[in-house]
């Protein structure tokens, strides 16, 4: 995550944005997913964070559906770190990975041509 | 006893006040001490105090000065460096309670340089846990506790140099060094109202820092005036053999110089759009000033380019490595921020496609920025869209429908671009508000001079918390 939290809420907005056009459809799926992989009672001492956020939580404000896509991945964290995290972590994880999912096709989107090359450079 | 006043005084001014030697080192450093032990605690904003070596390198500065072994203006000058910078035989937290008990058997770079030059570190400063490299999203996201701003301390002191920039603002030391991923100097100098800079990537060596995200972390200063950057810059700027992204570049700095001729400057639009009121009008009245210096074009299209995307793929990407241990062990979950607990496990499975495309993204960014400082000398716009947020909500929660336009934060840091944040005036609950001028590669020259000349015709750098 950028250490700039101002990008990050704009991001996230954007995101919330996206969902709420794409939810219909994704609502038509069943999550792949209902964190049941989790090994119970297995390393689960962090305080759980709630999923949304307290004021959307106030206003009764349902959250954004999850992509399948990121239900999907986010069986590979339960399988390798399941047991360091909370169903409600692991929540906040496919949703985190739901936004990394809609900025990553944003940078997919971007015009770049075949010679363009990664701006490092290694030195043997 | 000293007068209050001098701990707002420039560091400039200090030090010849310490040449002088009507100003002891010794005398400064101890009340320094003094007031990061007793006001330092208000604002969250001091990890270890370092009062027996720095009261030992505060006699030696005195000793050399009256000798006539004058090291340069820094010298005798009291500061403190953000806790990722290494210092041998001291704990070195990262802000974090699973490094709490870190002891490294070196200096960073910075820190020797400082030494160098003179400076005497006073206390290691607190900071958002590992640079807020797991994605925190309060205030309280470090083990020392929410850094406050010493202007209203139930607001955050911003992030992640949340020490460095209260440290500074209360007058607890005359300057601080910060560091910069994407926003971690330029926000905290802005909800503090104090001066920071971030330097041109490769100016400064991060050997010795610690490491969130190898292609876009800076080192740089907080300090009261433009000029006071200046100088400490001209301090840890240069090459260095243990940072390979270091460049044989340094920045000579004796003093700001002249304009040359009228900048031409670039205010891109959208950048008042959904700010604060008082954001609009102090950066409006800022312009009124800026206009007297320099040739203002307003509404200036910024390039389009997934800015925001590409800063967090990348950062994503090298955080989650960089602490992959802390992550894969679960240890993540010490830390203080409920976010921070979780965030990292996403950023395990970006592809790396994804942080490819980022990566080849910045030199198409790094040309269309170019193309535009071709036009105009420097960018300017407010810093951050609001003044500093509530220290007790989740930052999602806070200002509604408040927004900065285009996201020059992490463009200038994806190209690696320097920019200077100065106070412009304060906005709701007494809060300051910032400006920012952000220049082309190694543009640190034109920064300072058209920041001090903003400063000889402004006084919101010389403003002083309440009770400091």
């Amino acid at each position: 995550m950028p250490d700039d939290p101002e990008t990050r809420l704009s991001e996230r907005r954007r995101f919330l944005k996206l969902l709420g056009l794409v939810g219909m459809s994704s609502a038509l799926s069943p999550p792949v997913l209902a964190f049941a992989q989790v090994p119970p009672g297995s390393g689960r001492s962090g305080a759980p964070e709630p999923a949304v956020s307290d004021s959307a939580r106030a206003n009764g404000t349902k959250p954004p559906e999850i992509s399948d896509e990121a239900r999907t991945l986010a069986q590979i964290v339960a399988m390798r770190y399941g047991a360091h995290l909370t169903p409600e972590q692991l929540e906040a994880v496919t949703r985190e990975i739901d936004s990394r999912l809609t900025g990553g096709k944003r940078l997919r989107e971007a015009k770049l041509a075949n010679h363009d090359e990664p701006d490092f450079t290694f030195q043997a | 006893m000293l007068d209050p006043g001098t701990f707002f005084v420039p560091v400039r001014e200090l030090g010849a006040r310490l040449r002088a030697r009507r100003l002891s080192p010794v005398e400064l450093t101890g009340a320094c001490l003094d007031r990061l032990e007793r006001l330092g605690g208000r604002y969250h904003a001091v990890v270890t105090l370092m009062r027996a070596s720095a009261l030992r390198e505060a006699r030696a500065a005195e000793q050399e000065i009256r000798s006539g072994k004058y090291r340069g203006p820094l010298h005798g000058i009291p500061y403190g460096a953000k806790d990722l910078l290494a210092t041998r035989g001291v704990p070195t937290t990262w802000g974090a309670a699973p490094y709490r008990h870190q002891v490294f058997d070196h200096d960073a770079t910075v820190v020797e340089r400082l030494r160098e030059a003179g400076a005497i570190l006073a206390a290691k400063l607190a900071m958002v846990e590992l640079a807020g490299g797991m994605g925190y999203n309060h205030a309280d996201a470090s083990f020392t506790g929410p850094g406050l701003s010493p202007w209203n301390t139930r607001f955050w002191s911003g992030g992640s140099s949340s020490g460095p920039g209260a440290a500074v603002a209360a007058g607890l030391v005359p300057f601080a060094i910060g560091s910069e991923t994407s926003g971690s100097i330029l926000t905290p100098a802005a909800f503090c109202g104090v001066t920071g800079m971030r330097p041109t990537y490769g100016l400064v060596s991060r050997h010795g820092a610690m490491a969130l995200c190898w292609t876009l972390d800076k080192l740089g200063p907080i300090g009261r005036t433009a000029d006071d950057c200046g100088l400490v810059l001209a301090s840890i700027a240069g090459l260095d053999p243990d940072d390979p992204s270091s460049l044989e570049r340094g920045f000579a700095y004796d003093g700001p110089a002249p304009l040359a001729r009228r900048p031409r400057l670039a205010v891109p639009k959208g950048v008042t759009e959904k700010v604060q009121p008082e954001v609009r009008e102090n950066f409006e009245r800022s312009l009124g000033i800026l206009g007297e210096l320099a040739d203002v074009t307003r509404d200036v299209e910024w390039p389009d380019f997934p800015w925001g995307p590409a800063v967090s793929a990348i950062v994503g990407a090298e955080g989650a490595s960089a602490f992959l241990d802390l992550i894969e062990s679960g240890r993540v979950k010490e830390l203080t921020c409920p976010k921070d607990r979780h965030g990292g496990y996403a950023g395990t499975l970006i592809p790396a496609v994804d942080y490819l495309q980022a990566m080849r993204l910045r030199a198409p960014m790094k040309r269309a920025l170019a193309d535009l400082f071709e036009k105009y000398d420097l960018v300017v716009a407010p810093t951050r869209a609001s003044v500093a947020y509530p220290a007790d909500k989740n930052f999602e929660d806070v200002y509604p429908g408040i927004g900065g336009g285009p996201a020059l934060i992490a463009a200038g840091n994806l190209c690696g671009l320097p920019a200077l944040a100065l106070p412009n005036g304060f906005g709701e609950n007494g809060l300051p508000t910032s400006l920012s001028l952000m220049g082309k590669a190694f543009s640190e020259s034109e920064l300072v001079a058209l920041g001090d000349a903003y400063q000889q015709r402004s006084d919101w750098h010389t403003r002083r918390p309440p009770g400091t």
